[in-house]
């Protein structure tokens, strides 16, 4: 692989299986697999994606609901797997997909720092090194030994935030997630982002807000019903997807 | 990863020579006339499991060197990559499992024990079979079978369990059922200890036998988590597996010696008892623990092929299913 790249992906395509005709019972089901009249709609959410992003790149997603951005973010991430296609990654990820991913309501805040940290895969040393500064940078002092059950759904937001992004990844992907917690947090999360962005790291992010898009990234793919419309520059791009707005 | 494996090949085959000679030695000690084949049938049991691990290994290390990953490989990964994450789900289990009981782990205690006093009352009073030491004879059945009916029921929902995980991160998704069955087979290592105190006040104590423990431990965890996988795969597509199951695990203790002798059976069902697996591992651990037989090079080999193939087909169903599961969860 060349070293310059840090996420490769080849004619990535992801079909999905719907099930034309309801089948009633096991019996039909197997009379129609003799008769060989057993038939699937073939979805398509993603089709043959290809694209390159550079080491230290800021790399947008847009397109309209449903044209499968946030599966092409699993695909890179590794949590689906492509129905055709290759993905190639150098560097640790980060997904920020959704957050707090096994979080377990039963368990203490400080149990479940120690559970999530590690379905990311940091190590149970770096865990306890970092601790304070995950629970400071949540601000949840006062809230460390109840069962995160009884936490509002913002407090979880706060500590999943934290957790995902104390340590700094090669590659980070983000998805819609700006969108936690207070005004307050949200803008301690913006600053956090960006701090990673200047430290070097590979970002990849799926927004509504285009403006957001036009801020930070360096190039954007525009995606409209699984099929890539336009890769390129931001400025170009984002101008030709706003040109939906107006009817082309 | 082939590095991995080629770790696995060497350190694996010297484990195996070592475990077979320190066996074979107490077995000699044990049966120096009884079988005038020992040596051989010993000696074929290990040759044929020592040229098996060899082609898997050598499989898994080309497959390796191409890229390719195997459903043995993610189970490795679990153990090497993933054990931080292991052992956090494991203590998970722990944590929620006894959280707000006042007596917390010492459930784990006293449950066989009581378990124990009422099925021993009832086959004491109510039916009776001639069996000395009953209530040892009946508990060690019951820790066994409790054992395998909790990592495999666990198992079974443990992929669809983590569903809200498997959806949001990539994790190896072996590592669900066996964190489920680890976490079972530390909770059955417990409730050895009632199970012991039972068997010393029938002043049934250890012996050499005792030194098959671990092989027969090794046996059972390997055939439960084989069986868990399958499970777990096949639930996620078809959720009446877990319905079907319930009822199978009754039919399953029933088909098991656990209150009754062996040969309590009429020959024909005895007959039958030969394709009960857990008849099988039952009879060796009671042989261990119970009536201080060394097990036998056939029982050895019996367990040990049935605990490969069940795990084996285990990874492989659960290696063929596993990119699907998002699709369905």
């Amino acid at each position: 692989m060349d070293q310059k790249y840090a996420i490769e992906v080849e004619n990535v395509s992801m079909h999905f299986n719907m099930s034309s005709e309801k089948i009633e019972s096991l019996k039909e089901y197997f009379l129609k697999l003799a008769k060989g009249k057993l038939f699937f709609k073939d979805f398509v959410a993603v089709s043959d994606v290809s694209l390159k992003i550079k080491k230290g790149e800021v790399f947008g997603i847009v397109g309209t609901n449903g044209s499968g951005k946030s599966t092409l973010l699993k695909i890179i991430s590794g949590i689906l797997t492509p129905t055709t296609g290759k993905v190639t990654i150098d560097g640790t990820i980060a997904p920020l997909i959704e957050l707090g991913a096994g979080f377990d309501g039963e368990l203490t805040a400080r149990e479940n720092v120690f559970l999530n940290g590690a379905v990311l895969g940091f190590e149970r040393q770096f865990l306890e090194d970092k601790f304070d500064e995950i629970i400071d940078f949540a601000e949840l002092h006062d809230f460390l030994d109840l069962p995160i059950k009884n936490y509002s759904s913002g407090m979880v937001a706060r500590i999943a935030f934290a957790i995902a992004t104390v340590v700094k990844p090669d590659i980070l992907i983000v998805d819609e997630i700006l969108a936690v917690g207070d005004f307050l947090f949200q803008e301690k999360c913006k600053k956090r982002i960006q701090s990673l962005m200047e430290g070097g790291t590979t970002v990849i992010m799926v927004s509504h807000s285009i403006e957001q898009i036009e801020q930070m990234c360096d190039r954007v793919l525009w995606i409209e019903k699984s099929i890539p419309k336009m890769i390129g520059p931001t400025m170009e791009v984002c101008a030709a997807y706003k040109g939906l707005a107006n009817g082309q | 990863m082939d590095k991995v494996f080629k770790k696995i090949f060497v350190y694996g085959s010297g484990i195996i020579t070592a475990v077979f000679v320190l066996y074979y030695l107490i077995g000699r000690f044990n049966y120096p006339v009884v079988d005038n084949h020992y040596t051989i049938k010993a000696l074929c049991l290990f040759g044929a499991v020592l040229i098996l691990f060899a082609v898997f290994c050598l499989i898994q290390i080309k497959k390796a060197k191409k890229g390719v990953v195997t459903g043995f490989s993610e189970v490795v990964n679990v153990f090497v990559k993933y054990r931080f994450l292991l052992a956090q789900l494991i203590g998970k289990e722990f944590k929620v499992k006894y959280r707000r009981s006042y007596l917390g782990i010492a459930w784990s205690l006293v449950n066989p024990f009581l378990m124990m006093i009422i099925v021993s009352a009832v086959f004491s009073f109510v039916f009776r079979f001639n069996i000395e030491n009953f209530p040892a004879y009946l508990i060690l059945g019951q820790i066994m079978f409790n054992f395998f009916s909790e990592a495999t029921q666990f198992s079974l929902v443990s992929v669809l369990g983590s569903a809200q995980l498997i959806k949001k991160v990539y994790v190896p998704k072996y590592i669900f059922p066996i964190s489920k069955t680890l976490f079972s087979g530390l909770n059955f290592l417990i409730t050895f200890i009632p199970a012991l105190a039972v068997l010393f006040y029938y002043r049934i104590f250890p012996t050499v036998s005792f030194l098959y423990l671990p092989l027969f431990l090794l046996y059972l965890l390997m055939f439960t988590l084989g069986v868990g996988l399958i499970l777990a795969a096949a639930e996620v597509f078809l959720r009446d597996v877990q319905h079907l199951y319930g009822v199978l695990l009754l039919a399953l203790n029933y088909v098991t010696p656990i209150f009754y002798p062996a040969d309590s059976l009429s020959v024909p069902m005895q007959f039958v008892l030969n394709f009960n697996p857990l008849y099988h591992y039952l009879q060796y651990f009671r042989d261990v623990m119970f009536y201080h037989n060394c097990p036998t090079v056939e029982q050895n080999a019996i367990c040990l092929g049935l605990s490969i193939l069940v795990l084996g087909i285990g990874v492989g169903f659960f290696a063929k299913k596993q990119k699907k599961f998002i699709l369905y969860i």
